[in-house]
Order: structure tokens, then sequence, then C-alpha cells
């Protein structure tokens, strides 16, 4: 899956930490979420979609959407 | 805009984690008092009988002990360290499983030295820390 976290996470300048700490996770967690090596839970995708006040589909993408999306 | 990030502030992640250096700590140290004080006991006293049995008893309580709070301690990793723990612990396990079959058909068979089955916890932990150079990602 692709994400926009840490261009999300950059406009409002917050460290990882920063973010780690408003969701409730690990600064670990955060890092591997925006490396794109782990897809979070849907529980923890809502809670970042709730954080950045936007739909969860703005925030991360399957390949399968970016691959339509290009069409 | 929300409220002032906290991530100098101890949130669950942390306060799990400083509950479990303090919780694995104390186990440990009464495991280590109790090994001492059973081999001191053994090679003094010259026990016998039930007391022999009675002697297996304080060295294995913290050792449950250990086991217990590990297991608490992996239970209460976020999501994405707990996936990757559970990876490296199945990994260990697997490796362990293996090696002791194998060693235990050895003993049966070919008159292997017998390795003492105390030593197994301790081998898996050894495999645990040892995987985390290979298994690196969580899916």
């Amino acid at each position: 899956m692709k994400n926009r976290l840490r261009v999300l996470r950059a406009e409002r300048a917050w460290s990882q930490a920063d973010l780690a700490a408003h969701l409730g996770v690990s600064r670990q967690t955060v890092n591997a979420i925006e490396v794109e090596k782990y897809d979070p839970s849907l529980p923890l995708a809502f809670k970042i979609a709730r954080l950045f006040a936007l739909p969860i589909e703005r925030i991360f993408s399957d390949d399968d959407a970016v691959a339509s999306a290009a069409e | 805009m929300t409220a002032h990030p906290t991530a100098h502030e101890p949130g669950p992640v942390a306060a799990a984690r400083s509950r479990y250096v303090r919780d694995f700590s104390i186990a440990m140290a009464v495991y280590v008092v109790a090994v001492f004080s059973v081999v001191l006991i053994l090679r003094t006293q010259q026990p016998e009988g039930p007391l022999l049995w009675a002697l297996a008893v304080p060295p294995s309580l913290p050792l449950l002990r250990v086991i217990q709070v590990v297991a608490r301690h992996v239970l209460d990793l976020d999501e994405y360290q707990r996936a990757l723990q559970i990876r490296r612990m199945l990994a260990a396990l697997a490796v362990t499983m293996g090696l002791c079959s194998v060693w235990g058909f050895a003993e049966a068979f070919a008159d292997a030295p017998h390795i003492e089955l105390y030593l197994v916890f301790p081998l898996f932990c050894g495999l645990w820390g040892f995987s985390c150079l290979f298994i690196r990602k969580a899916q």
C-alpha cells in the first residue's frame, strides 16, 4: 500500500515521535508505515484519518487504485 | 489543529515498557538468588527424597513468572511491533522444536549426550534474539 503519511506529518512539522504520541503507538510503528514496510490495521488507519481530518483513501491507496488513477 | 503533541510524556507504550523492565528484572533477580541458594543447599546439606523435589520449586517459580512477563510484554506492544516479535518468536519456536526433536532422537537412538531440559528456554530466547538480525518486516 502507498501512503502520504510523511507528507501530512511534514505539513504539520511533527516528528515521527510526535505523530506516534498522537496515535498512541511507538515511533518505530510510524516509521514502518511511512516507509511502507507495514500496512496499519483498519482501526489505526481510521485513527490516522481522523487525526488528519481526511478520508482514508486520501491518505492510503492500494496498488490497484494507483493503477486505475494512471489510466 | 489538534492539541500539542505529547511525545515526551509517557504514553501507554512507554508505561508498558517500564513495567516490563521492572517485572522482568525482579523475576530474574529472584531466579538467580533461588538457583544459587538451591545449589548451595545441594552441595552442603546432601538432601534426600521429597526434599529434592521441593528444591526444584524455588528456581521454577520465578522462571514461570519470567515467561508470563515476556508474554504480557509482547501482547502490550503496539500492533506493528507485536506482529514483528510474533514472527521472530515463531521462527525461534520452529528452530527450537526442530533442534530439540532431532537431539531427542539422537539421545534415544545413538546415546548422544543428554541435554538438560531447562536449557530449552534459554535456547529459545537466544534464537529469538538472533532472529532479529534476519526478520525485520512484520508482514
